[in-house]
């Protein structure tokens, strides 16, 4: 660091040291608890999902079932091609692959992905329509439709942990958006959304955005919101 | 400004970024890891987030919120001994998302407390009062790299990773903040300038 700001990092380290040290061992585990205890829920629901969507798949794949007429080869909406078991499903990350843009990716569907306590969890699913793979970076960037009908971006927290993900041509992603209801933050922490109605949510990209259904959701109390990262659910 | 590797209770942990309390690093031995790197490492994470939220409570939030996402990964974290990095990290991205800034900024005390006055610590405390306020008035990206460059000595380079911004961003953010401040505080701009030029 240049000498000429010595003064400045002292003078920094000086009012820094204003600060009252506290112990927050206790605060720190009991969030992490409560976020514990909706991630199992969450993956409880997962699995349930994932299995409900093995066994339907396992039906459907029955030889009885097989009708055989020329559209029985044509892909189902929705799924791969019905002679595909969903187990030979294998991404193949595409280091090179560019960034997804909103033309690649189209919105599917929305689904609760668990709810306890007062918290919501929605889990929204895209697929990669284009014929490449493409890269999802972080956590999605939302935005919402104010009431003069222009967009601002959600007020949440984005996962600072979330992985970058390869998207194999016609293969769907999922992110989701923890809603914690209220927690152990005063009104006025930055962790307190403010109440009000953030509907018209969508996922934006470089080149425009993707909107998730004209879904949204009401904050009616303070209430942590997180944007968790891409990751692949399957064709 | 960085500490050489602390030892406590046997327990070799990564050194510090800043000084740690003595007083707070636990004596038990049956204390847990995490517990260890909660005490040792609070003081300072707590430092840092006072100089960003200019607040001892959205301070004390900011730092509660990184060290629980920082246990849910505790294992992990630990084993590969990022523990401290990933915190550090998770704490500065919630301060900087757009949201947590806007309402800090909101939250942001108006009228800060008058300081009982010594005329042997005037200066100190009317340079504490100037610095404080001038910090306030900065932009939460413009705070943000201050701190990491000039409260934790970290170079351009570390500040990018760190932020997971570009090098660029992080000297056009650096130049921005200190021409503000210089402009919001004169009288600092004027210390600072004379300090330097003194050394």
């Amino acid at each position: 660091m240049n000498a000429r700001y010595d003064r400045l990092h002292a003078d920094l380290t000086d009012l820094a040291e204003q600060v009252t040290v506290v112990d927050l061992r206790d605060r720190a585990l009991r969030t992490s608890r409560k976020l514990r205890t909706l991630r199992t829920i969450l993956g409880a629901a997962a699995a349930f999902v994932l299995l409900t969507i093995g066994a339907g798949t396992a039906f459907a794949v029955l030889p009885g079932r097989h009708t055989g007429g020329p559209s029985s080869s044509q892909p189902q909406p929705g799924g791969p091609p019905i002679s595909s078991p969903a187990t030979t499903f294998q991404p193949s990350p595409v280091p090179s692959a560019s960034l997804c843009q909103a033309t690649d990716l189209t919105y599917l569907s929305q689904a609760p992905a668990g709810a306890a306590m007062g918290n919501v969890y929605t889990r929204y699913s895209m697929r990669n329509r284009s014929s490449h793979a493409c890269m999802l970076s972080g956590a999605p960037v939302i935005t919402y439709q104010r009431a003069d009908r222009t967009a601002a971006l959600l007020p949440a927290q984005p996962d600072p942990t979330a992985p970058t993900v390869v998207v194999p041509a016609s293969a769907t992603v999922e992110f989701r958006i923890d809603r914690a209801g209220a927690g152990d933050f005063a009104s006025d922490s930055p962790s307190c959304t403010h109440n009000g109605a953030y509907q018209g949510l969508a996922v934006r990209f470089s080149d425009g955005s993707v909107p998730l259904g004209n879904v949204g959701f009401t904050v009616q109390a303070c209430e942590e919101v997180v944007i968790d990262g891409w990751r692949l659910s399957g064709p | 400004m960085k500490e050489p590797a602390m030892v406590a209770d046997g327990l070799r942990l990564p050194g510090p970024l800043w000084p740690v309390d003595p007083r707070l690093v636990s004596v038990n031995p049956l204390a847990s890891e995490f517990d260890l790197f909660v005490r040792g490492r609070t003081p300072g994470l707590l430092r840092a987030a006072y100089l960003l939220t200019g607040d001892q409570h959205l301070a004390e939030d900011l730092v509660q919120s990184a060290l629980a996402r920082t246990h849910r990964r505790w294992t992990q974290l630990h084993h590969e001994g990022n523990a401290e990095a990933y915190t550090r990290k998770t704490m500065y991205h919630l301060q900087a998302s757009w949201w947590r800034r806007r309402k800090v900024v909101e939250s942001m005390p108006g009228d800060l407390p008058e300081l009982s006055r010594s005329y042997d610590h005037a200066e100190l405390i009317s340079t504490r009062l100037m610095l404080l306020r001038a910090l306030l008035r900065l932009t939460p990206k413009q705070r943000t790299v201050l701190v990491v460059r000039f409260f934790e000595d970290q170079s351009e380079r570390q500040t990018a990773e760190l932020l997971g911004i570009t090098v660029g961003t992080v000297k056009s953010q650096t130049a921005k903040a200190l021409t503000r401040l210089r402009m919001v505080a004169p009288e600092l701009g004027e210390l600072y300038t004379r300090e330097g030029s003194a050394r």
